[in-house]
């Protein structure tokens, strides 16, 4: 059946050429809602400011405010576009961090991606060194988490944990405790 | 001879080249498009109140994609609705070096060269949450009409290839699928989904979610009815007194299932059950053909009790779980000369199975040094009824009593070690033991190298095992038609893979693997004598193969991905290709937005090459098919309401897939083109 076959064949060429058209134009089209991940980073970004930072964190008043993310994927790239800007006076650093790196430089902690099992670790540390956690993982404030993101019906939402966010000395501002979910940790 | 064609896999190649740099210029558009500025301007209460375009696939889950020990594909929600899958076999036709066919039964998976449409799945693990799916008796993994689980309540799955038993356990020979059920959070409230389709096929289901305070609860019952196919045509049964080789009425497909799971302050507690009617058309086992006695019911259940707790920094998982697996298989039968004078003219034999069984499982994480991450477990299963009679349905006639019980127990480890910034160590052991035949030691040994963000590097040395299981053990009729055999071995499969991940921003990536599986001491079936057959440790199987896959996903809705494999497998007792075994896998799968992120068109296409294998002591093949799939889509139209239409085999091609001994027809006929509406409304 050799007919058949070159059929096959050129349906198989079809197929690539047929993407790279559809590949070609789909880049120009605008996106409408901006992507999860630049809004996620504009609340990190923003809520730094409802926060009560615990006194001596930050060396002087000039002194940065460091940015620590660890985990792959998009929340990292998202907080790039921040570096710089200021923040409470305190101009803006954002690192990369891989689990287990000494984090004793970070003032707030951004986890996104990283596997459960890394979890208990990463927040042992950051509570030890007081540091504000931020992460978009499900049920992190249940999990120990101070601040987690989930999203609601298209939008994203603030999980806060009280108790976690007291023990590590932070004192958050009722206008973000008011759009947020108050969640006991082991609930 | 089984030669291979250079000209078409020259054209596969050439044109992924060509989809790989036409992705790059698309990418380059992609990169050209203005960040929003004013978020940053935006204060909270309005971040919160913004709608937002969800990122979905891969790029969520790049930690666990690039960092596990293996290569994993991540299927979302969104995928299975954009492109209508009905089944967890759809999803694994459209995953790359995957493929499944069907006996108008049960589904088998293919990959990395090996389908044995008749083992039930046996070598690949399912598990949902992390239950264990595998049964106690087939061990299968139901991918099919029977699975537990309706395709609208999966959050998403993860495909993980290549052995890993190390972290797993015994059935992950091939590879693990795990599927995640969604949570109440993101079905909160009553939701209410139906479906009509071609073949007179219904189905309907009614979820109800609720979020409280320290908890949540999701609640779901689905219900499936099809008749099927129901004048499919058997050429070797084309005889008046087979009714000319038509199954008339043959293919009904009814199934119910229901779901729950719902966590209180650190406990999950989990729930399912799925029972499904299956009539066989195929006349299989030398049953009568047209017969509607001839029928299957599966019927699959669980609770799982799950405790997660992060105890001073380590993390402590432990499960407790019961579960029950009953078969019940009726065979109709014309009286022979060997079976005893007084039945009638004609007969039922059934295999009435269940299994039932309880285990536990602990594990716990932590960080043991800075850059040394540890995981260790144990996992106790108590099989403490499994029942495998087989009788006739005739007052006063045949039957053997077959029952067993078995307990075995595992330990396991694993150790990252972040060597550099740039490179991890992947390290697993684990130790199963078993009453059968004794223990067996799991390794895996993976390097993950990150030479700079977007590349990633892995070598994977795995080593896994399969255990004989209850079926092959013990299994056999009242015709004795099986020698048994409590003397197998397990399986062991020992593989090496390279794989080289490519990442381009947000937008591209790239995955290119080669792999070597050597497989010794297969279990097969092999003939004894005319009339019996017998499990035995005969195979020893090579194969060596690659893959390759692009994946693009844009800010503007569309999103698409092209992957080719290739794999050689050699059956090195017979010294001939692997029966079964296609050399070629391609697929496509594209979804675009055609109305306001709204509405999407999935298109998708799947082509297997051809498939030889010995049925009956002939050498046959299942000729090489290309199938095309569409699917509309729209989300949010009116407020809760979500729809698709799909078709399926658009081109209408004829497909066969290949049948095992257990059927005279050496082809079993798949569907041609079929439609089905979806719908989902919450409120």
């Amino acid at each position: 059946m050799p007919a058949i076959r070159i059929r096959r064949c050129r349906l198989g060429l079809m197929l690539p050429a047929l993407l790279c058209l559809l590949l070609g134009g789909a880049g120009r089209l605008l996106a409408e809602a901006p992507q999860e991940y630049q809004v996620k980073g504009a609340m990190v970004f923003n809520m730094a400011k409802y926060i009560e930072w615990p006194t001596g964190v930050f060396s002087g008043s000039g002194a940065p405010l460091v940015v620590c993310s660890i985990g792959r994927g998009p929340f990292t790239g998202a907080l790039e576009q921040y570096r710089g800007k200021t923040v409470l006076g305190h101009p803006l650093q954002v690192r990369r961090m891989q689990p287990g790196e000494e984090l004793g430089e970070c003032h707030l902690l951004v986890v996104s991606g990283v596997e459960k099992r890394y979890l208990a670790g990463i927040l042992d540390q950051a509570r030890k060194r007081s540091l504000l956690t931020v992460s978009d993982i499900p049920d992190f404030a249940r999990l120990g988490g101070i601040i987690g993101l989930v999203e609601v019906e298209g939008r994203v939402r603030f999980e806060i944990n009280v108790k976690a966010a007291q023990q590590s000395r932070f004192k958050i501002s009722s206008q973000l405790l008011k759009l947020a979910r108050i969640v006991r940790e082991g609930e | 001879m089984r030669k291979s064609r250079p000209g078409l896999r020259l054209v596969l190649v050439g044109s992924l080249l060509l989809s790989l740099s036409c992705g790059r210029t698309a990418l380059a558009q992609d990169a050209e498009q203005a960040a929003p500025s004013d978020l940053e301007s935006m204060d909270l209460e309005q971040l919160t109140n913004l709608k937002v375009e969800t990122v979905y696939g891969v790029s969520k889950f790049e930690q666990v994609v690039t960092e596990a020990p293996a290569s994993v594909t991540v299927v979302t929600s969104e995928e299975i609705r954009r492109y209508g899958w009905r089944t967890l076999a759809d999803v694994l036709k459209a995953t790359r070096g995957f493929f499944a066919t069907y006996d108008r039964n049960y589904s088998y998976i293919g990959t990395r060269g090996f389908n044995r449409p008749g083992d039930y799945n046996t070598r690949v693990l399912l598990l949902v949450d992390g239950h264990q799916i595998n049964d106690a008796i087939y061990e299968s993994a139901a991918i099919g009409t029977e699975f537990i689980l309706d395709m609208a309540l999966i959050d998403r799955i993860e495909i993980i290839r290549g052995p890993s038993s190390s972290l797993y356990g015994a059935g992950a020979f091939f590879g693990v699928i795990n599927v995640i059920s969604k949570s109440a959070r993101q079905i909160e409230g009553v939701e209410l989904g139906g479906g009509w389709g071609s073949q007179k096929t219904g189905s309907g289901r009614i979820s109800y979610g609720k979020l409280f305070n320290g908890g949540e609860f999701l609640l779901s019952g689905s219900g499936y009815d099809s008749r099927g196919n129901d004048r499919l045509f058997f050429p070797e049964f084309n005889d008046p007194a087979t009714n000319n080789g038509i199954a008339r009425n043959m293919d009904r497909d009814r199934s119910y299932s229901l779901f729950a799971s719902g966590h209180l302050h650190d406990f999950t507690l989990a729930g399912a059950l799925v029972s499904r009617d299956k009539r066989i058309p195929t006349a299989s086992f030398g049953t009568i053909f047209n017969d509607p006695r001839t029928d299957s019911n599966d019927r699959r259940s669980y609770l799982d009790l799950r405790y997660d707790k992060a105890i001073d920094g380590t993390s402590v998982t432990a499960r407790l779980f019961y579960d029950e697996y009953r078969f019940t298989g009726n065979f109709a039968y014309d009286r022979t000369g060997d079976d005893p004078p007084l039945y009638p003219a004609s007969y039922v034999n059934r295999d009435q199975h269940l299994a039932r069984w309880w285990g536990a499982e602990v594990q716990a994480s932590r960080q043991l040094l800075p850059r040394l991450q540890l995981t260790g477990g144990a996992r106790v299963r108590d099989n403490f009824q499994v029942e495998i009679p087989n009788y006739d349905l005739v007052p006063g006639g045949r039957r053997l009593d077959n029952s067993h019980e078995n307990v075995f127990y595992a330990l396991f480890g694993q150790a990252e070690l972040r060597i550099l910034d740039t490179l991890i160590l992947n390290a697993g052991v684990r130790y199963d033991h078993y009453e059968t035949f004794g223990g067996a030691t799991s390794p895996r040994l993976a390097l993950i190298y990150t030479p700079v963000e977007g590349t990633v590097f892995k070598l994977i040395y795995g080593h896994a095992f399969r255990a004989p299981n209850a079926y092959e053990l013990y299994y056999n009729d009242v015709f004795d038609g099986y020698a048994t055999s409590t003397s197998l071995r397990p399986e062991t499969v020992r593989s090496y893979e390279a794989i080289y991940e490519q990442y381009y921003g947000g937008v591209l990536r790239t995955s290119a693997s080669v792999f070597y599986n050597k497989i010794d001491n297969l279990i097969s079936y092999q003939d004894v004598s005319p009339t019996q057959v017998a499990f035995a440790n005969i195979d020893r199987v090579k194969a060596v193969g690659g893959e390759f896959e692009i994946e693009g996903q844009w800010s503007s809705g569309f999103a698409a991905r092209s992957s080719y494999g290739y794999v050689a497998a050699r059956n090195e007792g017979t010294e001939q290709s692997l029966d079964y075994s296609p050399r070629h896998l391609v697929k496509l799968n594209l979804t675009a937005p055609l109305y306001r992120k709204n509405v999407f068109a999935g298109i998708e296409m799947q082509g297997v090459s051809r498939r030889e294998f010995s049925h009956n002591g002939a050498g046959v093949a299942s000729p090489g098919y290309l199938v095309t799939n569409a699917t509309l889509s729209s989300t949010a139209l009116l407020p809760g309401l979500d729809a698709s239409f799909s078709v399926y085999n658009l081109l209408d091609r004829r497909l066969d897939d290949p049948a095992t001994t257990d059927h005279a027809q050496s082809l079993i006929p798949q569907d041609g083109r079929t439609y089905r509406l979806l719908f989902s409304y919450r409120f």
